[in-house]
């Protein structure tokens, strides 16, 4: 192979001439090429050439402007060349002159130097470097281990960062060692240089989901931009999921049957393996699992909901085990159908036994219901109070029921009761006692009796009374005295009922009898009367001891 | 790499004897000596940072050739000669390095060369000039002087002294050259 090593020779004025040519391989010395042209006509100039070392022979001739064929070199240097003649009708460049060394070798490189020597303007030197390149060795690529690898490497995990080396031996000067993805530079650092050997490490921080399947380049030229040898490799890489989706609606599972419930995963290289968790608690119901050809894989658990589930979090995770770390998960909230749990509660500033009679009673009734329940009543005992109660505002589940003017008859037990489509829920009662002052029995208000001279009567009074502790007192009264107080040792008393035995013996033992309650709340009103008359008014009726 | 060894060619060797400093305004002579044994000379070419300012080639008519437009290069030619050059009147365009190059004749046209710098000067002709505030100062206080050299190149190094002792450079701030040469 030759080389051409170009030097100007055109002189800066166009009437100025070239003189003398001398070409110096590293700058001093005897110039390995002259051409005098001092006699002016380039024609005739005379080129020297210094012969090579050893063989002896020429090989270098200065090729020059002239549109003549140079004289072969003369005098005592000179040695018969092979002159290149120009093609018929071509023109050289005007002024370019180039030096031409015939097989090249390692020991022709170097810096030249081309001194221009015209007749009148200043001595021009213009510098050649001549390198010779040889080419390297095709690059062998290794992995992190120093193990050779061939056309796959990996498999790699994603996220986790990458390692190869290239290695390229031989080729002069030291080759330029690239790594490549596509049209894209990698690393064009070179990290180890021995003397026969050239390394480059690429180190990629985090393999990516792109990598898969893609394509590195290492390349090796002599020099950056020259043709280059490059060996290829495919990248294998184990993915982590991409996508898990639980795939059914878990907004209403029905309680106490079992649901199938779908999860959906998809982007693992290679397939996911599927795990269920309850609150973060793996299930270990028995799961089947499909799996698609395309990377998807579907997990199926029967879910057997109990209304304790309502709330809890079903989560679906999907992981590949060979690459630590990379799992994902899809968490949803199990909303489990059940009927209506119902809890009845009093929301008063009294306890249920300390209501009085006129009070009014507040009663609170939570409902927790899955779907919210379609209609609320309140009972007494099993007397239906009220339907559809307006919820409270700030807690849907939780309605109110006002009892107003409590009386005795307000007393017992209430409950409430939702209902939706899953069924009825009854709440378990409370009871509630009310307060009140004695009070007669019905019958026992105003009545009479019956009684004969010198025959002992039994009177009697019973009330209604809560609490149920009552202290009696009577009184007599006779249609002209007014009321007395009844000596007590003649009354007894039993609970809520009090007896009072005498015996009328004149006609001012006749009138009538109050029979005055009372209790921790107050006293009777209106007191119970027993009328005692004589036993002759009523002939007819027989006598009775009451 | 050592010249190409050839048969019946002595070895050339040159070398500069340039003056390291010069005054502007002084004439400079720089020689080239050179030692051709037995050899013709074909050329002497003196080169001014890689620019050709002379050359002499005794076959060549005239022998002297002197050039002119090379930056503060004024060639004496009547004092110059194959073994040296002279220039008129240094100036600081001047300084620079100047490499002789010499070339034996036919048929070798063996060559060597050898180079050196010379550096012109311009010495300040007045002393330095303090100016400041002369006035009483208190304890404690901040007072700034400046201190201007005569035009000087290439920049003189000023140095403070307070009653005979020497200043540390920190206490001083950085000096400023003047376009017109002068320091701060």
């Amino acid at each position: 192979m030759d080389a051409d090593m170009p030097c100007n020779v055109t002189p800066p004025n166009p009437k100025d001439r070239v003189n003398m040519v001398l070409w110096f391989k590293d700058s001093e010395g005897v110039p390995l090429y002259s051409l005098d042209n001092r006699n002016g006509d380039l024609e005739k100039a005379e080129h020297g050439a210094i012969a090579r070392p050893k063989t002896g022979k020429g090989r270098y001739f200065f090729q020059t402007s002239a549109s003549g064929v140079p004289l072969p070199p003369s005098g005592p240097r000179a040695s018969p060349h092979n002159w290149e003649q120009p093609d018929e009708g071509v023109t050289l460049e005007p002024k370019v002159a180039r030096l031409r060394i015939l097989n090249v070798s390692a020991e022709d490189e170097g810096v030249f130097r081309c001194r221009v020597d015209f007749l009148d303007s200043p001595t021009t030197n213009f510098r050649v470097k001549l390198t010779l390149a040889t080419p390297p060795s095709a690059p062998v690529i290794y992995n992190k281990n120093g193990v050779e690898v061939g056309a796959l490497a990996g498999p790699f995990q994603e996220g986790y960062d990458l390692q190869l080396s290239c290695s390229v031996t031989n080729g002069h000067p030291r080759p330029v060692v690239t790594w490549w993805l596509g049209d894209t530079l990698l690393d064009d650092m070179v990290e180890t240089k021995t003397s026969s050997e050239t390394i480059n490490r690429l180190t990629l921080p985090a393999v990516t989901r792109e990598h898969l399947g893609a394509v590195l380049q290492c390349r090796a030229a002599p020099l950056p931009g020259a043709p280059y040898q490059h060996r290829d490799v495919t990248l294998d890489v184990y993915l982590k999921p991409k996508r898990v989706q639980i795939m059914t609606a878990l907004e209403t599972l029905p309680a106490g049957r079992p649901r199938q419930v779908q999860c959906e995963t998809s982007g693992s290289v290679p397939a996911a393996q599927v795990t269920w968790l309850l609150d973060g608690e793996a299930l270990r119901n028995d799961a089947v699992t499909v799996t698609d050809d395309r990377h998807v894989t579907i997990s199926t658990v029967t879910l057997v909901a109990t209304p304790k589930d309502d709330g809890r979090e079903l989560a679906c995770r999907a992981e590949n085990p060979r690459v630590p770390g990379g799992f994902m998960e899809d968490r949803r909230k199990i909303r489990v159908a059940h009927a209506p749990e119902v809890t009845i509660s009093l929301a008063s500033e009294k306890s249920a036994d300390q209501l009085m009679e006129g009070d009014e009673v507040r009663l609170r009734c939570d409902v927790r219901a899955n779907p919210p329940p379609d209609k609320v009543s309140w009972y007494h005992g099993n007397h239906l109070l009220r339907q559809d109660s307006e919820p409270q505002p700030s807690h849907p589940g939780r309605r109110l029921y006002v009892v107003r003017d409590l009386g005795p008859s307000s007393a017992g037990e209430y409950s409430c009761a939702a209902s939706n489509r899953e069924g009825t829920g009854r709440s378990d009662p409370v009871s509630i006692s009310v307060q009140y002052s004695p009070r007669c029995r019905q019958g026992f208000d105003n009545r009479r009796v019956g009684a004969l001279k010198g025959t002992p009567v039994q009177v009697r009074c019973e009330v209604l009374a809560e609490p149920a502790d009552v202290r009696f007192s009577w009184t007599f009264n006779r249609s002209k005295d007014g009321s007395v107080a009844v000596p007590a040792h003649k009354v007894e008393t039993n609970g809520t009922v009090s007896y009072l035995a005498y015996t009328p013996n004149g006609d001012n033992d006749f009138g009538t009898l109050g029979c005055w309650a009372s209790n921790s709340v107050g006293r009777i009103l209106v007191p119970c009367y027993v009328h005692v008359v004589a036993a002759s008014e009523y002939p007819t009726t027989p006598l009775k001891i009451i | 790499m050592p010249a190409p060894s050839v048969a019946g060619v002595f070895p050339l060797s040159v070398w500069v004897k340039v003056p390291p400093f010069k005054q502007r305004g002084e004439d400079a002579t720089l020689q080239c000596h050179f030692d051709l044994d037995a050899g013709e000379l074909y050329s002497v070419q003196w080169y001014k940072d890689n620019e050709e300012f002379f050359r002499y080639k005794p076959r060549s008519e005239p022998q002297k050739h002197p050039y002119k437009d090379i930056s503060g290069v004024k060639v004496d030619n009547p004092r110059s000669n194959a073994r040296q050059v002279t220039l008129k009147q240094v100036t600081i365009r001047s300084s620079g390095v100047y490499r002789c190059e010499v070339s034996g004749e036919a048929p070798y046209f063996h060559s060597a060369h050898s180079e050196a710098r010379m550096e012109v000067v311009y010495i300040p002709k007045e002393n330095p000039v303090i100016t400041g505030p002369e006035r009483q100062h208190q304890v404690g206080d901040t007072i700034g002087f400046n201190c201007t050299s005569g035009k000087s190149h290439p920049a003189s190094k000023l140095q403070w002294s307070i009653n005979g002792q020497h200043v540390s450079v920190s206490r001083s701030a950085a000096p400023r050259a003047l376009p017109s040469g002068t320091d701060r």
